[in-house]
């Protein structure tokens, strides 16, 4: 399973039960590096993704106000720069992870929008 | 802790009329402050688990352990979404008898968000002004002179009605990361946020205690948007008279048993050549050679403790 994230400066993700915040250039980035291959979601991302697929299965995973349960083999993570409240905090250990790629681009409400790929280790 | 019911009530029998009509949109409402009730205090703060209240102590919030902002009434505002927050608006309370703010609301859209970059602010002196240093605080400064309403929300610059001395701390980890929440969905969704805040001042004390943020997106509810927060016009490590802004190093200031578990914990790349530590993405990770490279999560701090500095460019 490949996660999609988008954190803040504090690793937060979420704050009551809400997204952070959101970016049309971020939404257009995921439809590009999912392409054909299924994108999960959770009920709460239906406004982002009308395409998304409820629930969770071999394909992205595009988490907003919960995490899943396996671990994920790759991660896409989008760093906002900028620090929003949060309660629900980003915990999976990246240094289990490489990091393979990143990237920055102006999104359409922030400055800077940072993208990382990560892949996990090989044990 | 004093209930603030008193002045809150004053507005309520007097009526504030403070609008600052800034375009043809701007309608005149003026700002209700939250409904409060004379009872005395509870001893904990309602759970987010808990329904929506009708009224709202000051009394309830919990004393400054740390954290910049607590939650109040489950998140949920005192606020009532009528027929005018579909347009955009923003209202100022006057000045009171002691030249404090009170309380002010908008309805945060596109139209009223600024276009230009902030302007000087430095000619009002809100009440407990005082400019002061401390090494340890973020910036230097202790004291900022904080907008009620963000600027990047509604555009304000010296408007004495709009500007409270506020901590570095309340300014930067307790306000900011909700104006930005707030920001970021009025330009993203074109929608409005009812927005109103309510700073906290204890009897005649100049300086507020902290300020009582509600706010919740309108066209959906607070489907988008919503929250109900107290920030703390609070500094780690300076005790602050609230009666004038006097203030000093706190040598007393109690130590938590756990400090680090109330920092963030992030996860940072250390560079065990030049004893810097960055985010992740920085471009200098990926000129780090892998000898040189090591993973850490924990708090900034603790990495600080372990000899790091911070990047200047990441700026971690």
């Amino acid at each position: 399973m490949k996660l999609i994230v988008c954190l803040d400066e504090a690793q937060g993700m979420a704050f009551n039960n809400r997204r952070q915040s959101r970016d049309k250039e971020v939404i257009k980035k995921i439809n590009e590096i999912v392409g054909e291959t299924p994108l999960y979601i959770n009920e709460y991302s239906r406004d982002l993704f009308a395409d998304g697929i409820i629930g969770a299965g071999d394909g992205f995973y595009f988490a907003e106000v919960d995490l899943p349960k396996s671990t994920p083999d790759e991660i896409y993570a989008f760093y906002w720069n900028r620090l929003y409240p949060s309660d629900l905090k980003f915990c999976i250990d990246l240094s289990l992870y490489d990091m393979t790629d990143t990237c920055e681009f102006a999104g359409l409400s922030h400055e800077k929008i940072t993208l990382c790929h990560y892949r996990r280790k090989k044990s | 802790m004093k209930l603030l019911s008193i002045i809150l009530s004053l507005f309520i029998a007097t009526g504030i009329a403070g609008c600052n009509t800034k375009n043809e949109q701007v309608q005149n409402i003026q700002p209700t402050p939250p409904a409060v009730t004379q009872q005395e205090s509870t001893e904990t703060a309602p759970s987010p688990e808990q329904p929506s209240q009708d009224t709202f102590s000051f009394d309830e919030i919990a004393e400054y352990s740390g954290n910049p902002y607590v939650v109040v009434n489950g998140n949920v505002p005192f606020l009532n979404i009528d027929s005018t927050a579909y347009t955009s608006y923003e209202s100022y309370s006057p000045l009171d008898s002691l030249g404090r703010c009170g309380v002010c609301i908008a309805s945060v859209g596109r139209d009223i968000m600024p276009t230009e970059a902030r302007g000087d602010i430095g000619s009002v002196k809100p009440t407990g002004w005082q400019s002061v240093k401390y090494d340890f605080v973020d910036g230097k400064y202790l004291y900022n002179r904080c907008h009620l309403l963000g600027f990047q929300l509604t555009g304000e610059n010296a408007n004495e009605r709009n500007l409270i001395t506020g901590t570095r701390s309340m300014n930067t980890q307790g306000m900011l990361p909700f104006e930005n929440m707030v920001a970021d969905y009025v330009k993203e969704t074109a929608n409005h946020v009812l927005l109103r805040v309510t700073p906290h001042f204890e009897g005649n004390n100049l300086l507020a205690s902290g300020v009582l943020m509600e706010a919740i997106s309108v066209e959906d509810s607070g489907a988008g948007v919503m929250f109900c927060v107290y920030c703390y016009n609070a500094e780690p490590g300076v005790a602050i008279n609230y009666e004038n802004g006097d203030n000093c190093e706190d040598t007393n200031a109690p130590i938590t048993e756990e400090p680090a578990q109330q920092e963030p914990q992030n996860t940072y790349i250390l560079n065990t050549s030049t004893n810097k530590f960055h985010y992740p993405y920085c471009h200098s990770v990926k000129r780090m050679s892998d000898k040189n490279k090591q993973t850490y999560t924990g708090s900034r701090q603790s990495v600080i403790n372990m000899g790091y500095s911070p990047c200047g460019n990441c700026k971690p």
